[in-house]
């Protein structure tokens, strides 16, 4: 099956996935404990005719079935609603949110690879070395700190003592100068953890196809050592980190939260955690909606990204 | 007057109850204190009130004040709805309280002071209140306000969820002229000068639809709504049309341009935005830092005692618990000053009644210590004999097993640990601590079922200025849970009927004295016990901000900034 082919068919099939994916959260959000209508008045004591007219405004009134199939309508057209604490609307909230995690989760992808790789690469030639073993223990202390700390740390040092950076986003343009500046402890701390885990993969699958029949052949016939580790076998090392790399991508769009609250950025993860504590429904299945899509994107983005790495690999 | 008509006048107001547990909520009165001209005009005898002792910078004086400037501050949560019947989170009531002002407002002592009512009076009957309008106020889209506008703005609180804040109260109302408007009461309110305080003056046309408050916050204050970016800054400036027209002690206008409240839902982050310098004023001091900022010249510090209290609430349907001296005993067994030292670092102050000292009109650090003393305060001795004899009364054999519930707030779930200890070690009890996600919390002591079940719950209340707020929805026999928050399900007749006199009273030392028989009567029976006064606090740069008080009503957080009813306001010097 070519390429195209294989593309085609996997963007059909994402469809009935994201259809899964809405009805599962939707069902999910009708079971959280409490009742919408009492976090809409934050557990004031209301008259029965108030909260009738209540449920009739958010459809409530209606059997899931019916709401589900109302919200999926506009949902489809990207339409979500209003959120029912701000009123607003839930995709322009979603819109402001966006771009922002968008960008701290680049940054965050370009630092976990640019540091992951290249480590794993040094690490896996350099194996049993002194510069291996720093890099292991850098790799496991990576994954071992908790974000969270991290960033109170990095503001810490480089924001109050050192007064390099702003403790929070400059009231500026998004792409302007500043802002891009600003950007650089959070997606420090939110790629710090990736880097670490692509690191350790890369230096095990490249240390695995070190000891190849292929590797011994390409330096038999006079290679350079160069080429052989970033052509040949770097390249064959790669199709397993792709994999981790793409869901990553996912993570640090959608994994940012802990870094947006520390850092407070206005992103994505800090709308769903609110929402989530206000049980504000029509945000909370936008979002997990949306963080759905992104995976199921990032999935496909790696199936793309073997063929190009593995041109033996067809579909 | 039948328990009914008493239950229809009475806001059940969980959200107190919700708020103390650490999520968006609001206290319901003195929400939006605003600006005043006529400040010598005081009504109701509430003139005298006591202001509770705690430090606060001196105010700023008019003559060194300097005006222009941009204030950075922060909110600890996004604003989520400028639409004050909506609205039903601290931040918004703190967004827009400098944009939207009331007919009356409470100064820093507690005083219900006039802002856009002239004078606050009541008429001949005791149902009937005559508001008397500043004239020439206009509101920021340049439209005056009129009497129509405060009829209506009352009365689009019908069927929101904040219906309460005016229904209430509210009966109806008829405009004399564009100034003067009458309204009737549905039963004497004695907290009505509060409550008025709650409810901001909007156009009529917001009623009649043509503008959004959602989207467009338009009120008569001081500052005039600029720009909302979500999660990331609220910003107002100075309203160049303001009605205030000077004092010897107060600028005729604000002093500060710009306010600029970053969103900042981090305490740690917050604190160090103010050490980087990148705000000038933090409105959540987290307690491990308290003693760091106030010993560091570069900041300052103000703190006022809070109007809430932590609690323990027994199951009173469980025996032991229905017996009074096994609640008592429990209650002498909770070391309060050492969970004021070392659960909040010395912030605060023991609870041994409940009403807060911030209401200063109806008790007081010695009537608090004396209920001590009497009934609640920690005596291991007396806690012993307590214990043996309402054990011996209830039959039970011990160690009783009992648990004590908590939500995952960090510091009730250390207070609530040190009693466990200090219950535990005593032959009495074999307590566990078990620990919930808030909302599954609410849920849980909010059930109809919250006396039956064999838990202490932890947890804590907010109020404000006026005694009702602290007694009426924790102890009165129609707010049972679920309707509100009387979790031991709690009755007494002669409580009750203290609580509806303390409502319709007006005379203010008659009514002082039934909240004090009253505090007693609840302090002896013990269906919850007290552990800790808290406090508002915010913290500043020295030499950037300057007169800035702190309101003790969080909701209100920011009068300080500028309020001619309550003679405050802050200017920046940077």
């Amino acid at each position: 099956m070519s390429l195209q082919r294989y593309l085609v068919k996997r963007l059909l099939v994402t469809v009935p996935v994201l259809f899964g994916v809405s009805l599962l959260t939707f069902s999910l959000v009708e079971l959280l404990p409490g009742n919408v209508i009492d976090f809409i008045l934050q557990f004031q004591e209301a008259t029965p005719e108030l909260r009738a007219q209540l449920e009739a405004q958010y459809n409530l009134d209606e059997p899931v079935y019916v709401r589900y199939w109302l919200w999926l309508q506009d949902a489809v057209f990207f339409d979500f609603g209003d959120s029912v604490i701000s009123d607003r609307s839930v995709s322009v909230a979603l819109a402001q949110r966006l771009p922002n995690t968008l960008l701290l989760g680049l940054l965050g992808f370009i630092i976990a690879v640019g540091i992951g790789i290249p480590l794993g690469v040094i690490s896996a030639v350099k194996n049993g070395e002194l510069t291996d073993e720093v890099s292991r223990v850098a790799a496991l202390l990576g994954i071992a700190t908790p974000n969270f700390w991290l960033g109170l740390m990095l503001l810490l040092v480089f924001s109050v003592q050192l007064g390099w950076f702003r403790v929070i986003p400059p009231d500026r343009a998004l792409l302007s100068a500043p802002m891009l500046k600003f950007t650089i402890l959070p997606a420090i701390t939110l790629g710090t953890a990736s880097s670490a885990l692509i690191m350790r993969l890369t230096r095990s699958s490249m240390v695995e196809q070190l000891n190849k029949d292929y590797v011994r052949t390409a330096r038999a016939k006079g290679l350079p050592e160069r080429t052989v580790i970033l052509k040949h076998v770097l390249r064959n090392s790669l199709i397993s980190v792709v994999t981790v790399a793409a869901l990553q991508i996912a993570f640090l769009v959608d994994g940012a939260v802990v870094v947006e609250q520390v850092f407070s950025w206005p992103g994505v993860g800090r709308l769903l955690i609110s929402a989530i504590t206000q049980r504000d429904f029509p945000i909370i299945q936008a979002v997990v909606l949306m963080i759905a899509t992104t995976i199921v994107f990032a999935n496909l983005l790696a199936d793309i990204a073997y063929s190009w790495l593995d041109p033996r690999i067809r579909y | 007057m039948s328990q009914d008509d008493i239950r229809e006048r009475f806001d059940l107001n969980r959200r107190q109850l919700v708020q103390s547990l650490g999520v968006a909520g609001v206290a319901g009165l003195a929400g939006c204190a605003g600006g005043g001209g006529d400040t010598t005009t005081t009504t109701g005898g509430e003139e005298d009130t006591p202001t509770p002792e705690d430090s606060t910078p001196t105010p700023a004086s008019a003559d060194e004040v300097q005006m222009g400037g941009e204030l950075i501050a922060t909110f600890g949560a996004d604003v989520a709805n400028f639409d004050p019947t909506r609205a039903n989170d601290t931040t918004s009531s703190k967004a827009f309280g400098l944009v939207y002002e009331p007919l009356m407002g409470t100064d820093f002592s507690g005083a219900p002071q006039p802002v856009l009512d002239r004078r606050g009076e009541q008429k001949d009957e005791e149902l009937a209140w005559r508001a008397t309008l500043r004239e020439g106020v206009t509101f920021h889209n340049g439209d005056e306000m009129t009497a129509e506008d405060v009829k209506a703005s009352w009365e689009r609180y019908e069927g929101t969820p904040r219906e309460a804040d005016v229904y209430d109260w509210y009966d109806s109302s008829t405009i004399v002229d564009d100034y003067t408007i009458d309204f009737t009461l549905q039963n004497k309110y004695a907290p009505l000068k509060f409550a008025l305080g709650g409810v901001p003056i909007v156009p009529k046309a917001v009623a009649d639809g043509d503008i959004a408050l959602k989207d467009d916050p338009i009120g008569t204050g001081p500052y005039v709504f600029d720009e909302h970016q979500p999660d990331t800054l609220f910003r107002i400036q100075r309203n160049e049309d303001y009605w205030f027209t000077g004092s010897d002690d107060m600028p005729e206008m604000p002093p500060i341009e710009t306010i600029t409240f970053r969103i900042i839902v981090e305490q740690s982050a917050q604190l160090a935005a103010l050490q980087a310098g990148d705000v000038d004023m933090i409105n959540t001091v987290p307690a491990a830092s308290y003693q760091d900022l106030k010993d560091n010249e570069d900041f300052t510090v103000t703190e006022r005692t809070a109007g809430g209290f932590d609690l323990l609430a027994f199951p009173m349907a469980v025996t032991p618990y229905d017996n009074a001296k096994v609640r008592r005993g429990v209650s002498r067994l909770i070391p309060r000053d050492a969970i004021v030292e070392s659960v909040y670092q010395g912030i605060g102050t023991p609870a041994t009644s409940p009403i807060s000292p911030l209401a200063g009109q109806f008790t007081s650090p010695e009537f608090n210590q004396e209920m001590g003393d009497k009934y609640l305060g920690y005596d291991t001795e007396k806690a012993m004999t307590l214990l043996e004899e309402g054990f011996n009364e209830a039959g039970v054999e011990k160690p009783f097993q009992t648990k004590i519930i908590t939500n995952e707030n960090p510091q009730r779930v250390k207070w609530a640990q040190l009693i466990q200890e200090s219950l535990n070690s005593t032959e009495y009890f074999e307590i566990e601590l078990e620990q919930f996600e808030w909302n599954t919390y609410v849920g849980k002591i909010l059930a109809e079922d919250s006396n039956q079940q064999n838990n202490l719950i932890a947890v804590g209340w907010s109020a404000g200025w006026d005694a009702d707020a602290y007694i009426h929805n924790l102890f009165y026999s129609e707010t049972f849970t679920p309707a509100c928050c009387n979790i031991p399900h709690y009755k007494s007749e002669e409580v009750d009927s203290m609580i509806e006199q303390g409502l319709q009273t007006y005379d203010l030392e008659e009514r002082k004295q039934i909240y004090q028989d009253l505090m007693e009567k609840v302090c002896e029976d013990a269906p919850i016990t007290y552990i800790r006064f808290g406090k508002e606090m915010d913290a500043f740069r020295s030499d950037a901000v300057k007169g800035f008080q702190t309101y003790p009503i969080n909701s209100g957080e920011f009068n300080g900034i500028y309020s001619p009813s309550a003679s405050a306001f802050t200017y920046v010097d940077k």
